[in-house]
């Protein structure tokens, strides 16, 4: 209903950065997960957002980091190989977690304009009320 | 009640039965938001309501159908469908819906009340 | 130290709307019809307020309206439009009673 497109559309950010927080939670849980080397390194996932043609945002897909992953020598590791290299993923926390941020305070933004919607539907209903 | 008693008036009466019927829905869906298994309802009746305003002899035959279907959203890992955000700004804009509705049957029961002399 | 002026700023004068003189011209009424006429007008241009009204009413019902505000402020457009039609009316009731009064002779 175009009268309550903006509350849409706020609901479309809404779930464009619940799911990019979801990604990076996720990202975040595995970044000590180790692989032996001769299987793939955990993936990142990467969110892709895509502008939605009738207005909003949506996740257009999902990208996933580099299966190479980073070598790591640590001899003591139960999966390291012979020469004692195990696979880490290559994840960045510094950079991760200031996408955690972004993605909250996006997510914060798309509640305030549920608000501002909320705010603006009310007063033009009451345009004119005895 | 005659002079309420009109093709509008009916549009607007069957909107809110649909509306109020929409959100009683929407609450079931938010209430089962934990229910292993439970899947969300959505509720049509704009469509039928274009449909019998469209072609009012059609409508008088048939009744108005208000179509309830089950979503397809993505299963949790207890098998509920509900998607919360979205069951949440449904009410929103159902309540939003609803009050604009509702001022259109004031609106228009004070027309009457005016040309009938009343302050 | 010295203090600009402020017209370089983009201030421009407010100049009055002038109103074209024939619209008054056109309302006054030269003969008996004048104000059955102007009854008649408003009339038919109430009765288009409401119908528009209600068209908005049921694009609304039928969640196919375009913005809230098209709803409200043509529903008290025609409210508004409704009391005064009605006001009119009494005072020419009125009018019409205190005429109908008038001694004769």
């Amino acid at each position: 209903m175009g009268a309550f497109d903006l509350l849409r559309i706020a609901g479309s950010g809404l779930g464009m950065h619940q799911t990019w927080l979801d990604t990076l939670g996720h990202n975040l849980a595995n970044i000590n997960t180790i692989r032996s080397t001769d299987e793939d390194a955990f993936q990142a996932q990467m969110v892709i957002a895509e502008a939605d043609p009738e207005g909003g945002v949506r996740v257009g897909g999902l990208a996933f980091t580099d299966p190479e992953g980073m070598l790591v020598h640590d001899p003591n590791h139960p999966l390291a190989d012979e020469e004692g290299y195990v696979r880490a993923p290559a994840v960045d926390m510094a950079g991760t977690l200031t996408q955690l941020v972004m993605a909250q305070r996006g997510y914060q933004a798309s509640v305030q304009t549920t608000k501002v919607a909320q705010d603006s539907y009310q007063s033009a209903i009451q345009i004119g009320a005895r | 009640m005659l002079v309420t008693n009109d093709a509008v008036s009916s549009v607007l009466g069957a909107a809110l039965d649909g509306l109020a019927f929409r959100q009683r829905v929407t609450a079931d869906n938010i209430a089962n938001v934990d229910t292993p298994g439970f899947r969300a309802t959505s509720v049509d009746f704009e469509s039928a309501l274009r449909d019998a305003i469209s072609d009012p002899e059609d409508a008088l035959d048939d009744g108005l159908g208000v179509v309830s279907t089950t979503t397809q959203t993505p299963v949790g890992a207890n098998g509920n469908g509900v998607d919360l955000r979205k069951e949440a700004l449904a009410a929103i804009q159902s309540q939003f819906q609803y009050q604009l509705l509702s001022r259109a049957v004031s609106e228009r029961a004070d027309l009457v009340r005016t040309s009938a002399g009343a302050a | 130290m010295s203090i600009p002026s402020i017209e370089p700023a983009g201030f421009v004068p407010f100049v009055a709307p002038t109103v074209a003189p024939q619209a008054a011209a056109a309302t006054a009424p030269t003969g008996g019809a004048g104000f059955g006429d102007l009854v008649a007008d408003s009339l038919d241009r109430l009765e288009g307020l409401q119908d528009r009204t209600d068209q908005l009413a049921v694009s609304a019902a039928t969640g196919d309206l375009d913005d809230i505000h098209d709803y409200t402020i043509a529903a008290t457009e025609a409210s508004v439009a409704t009391q005064m039609t009605v006001a009119v009316r009494n005072k020419a009731i009125e009018a019409f009673t205190e005429i109908m009064r008038m001694p004769i002779g």
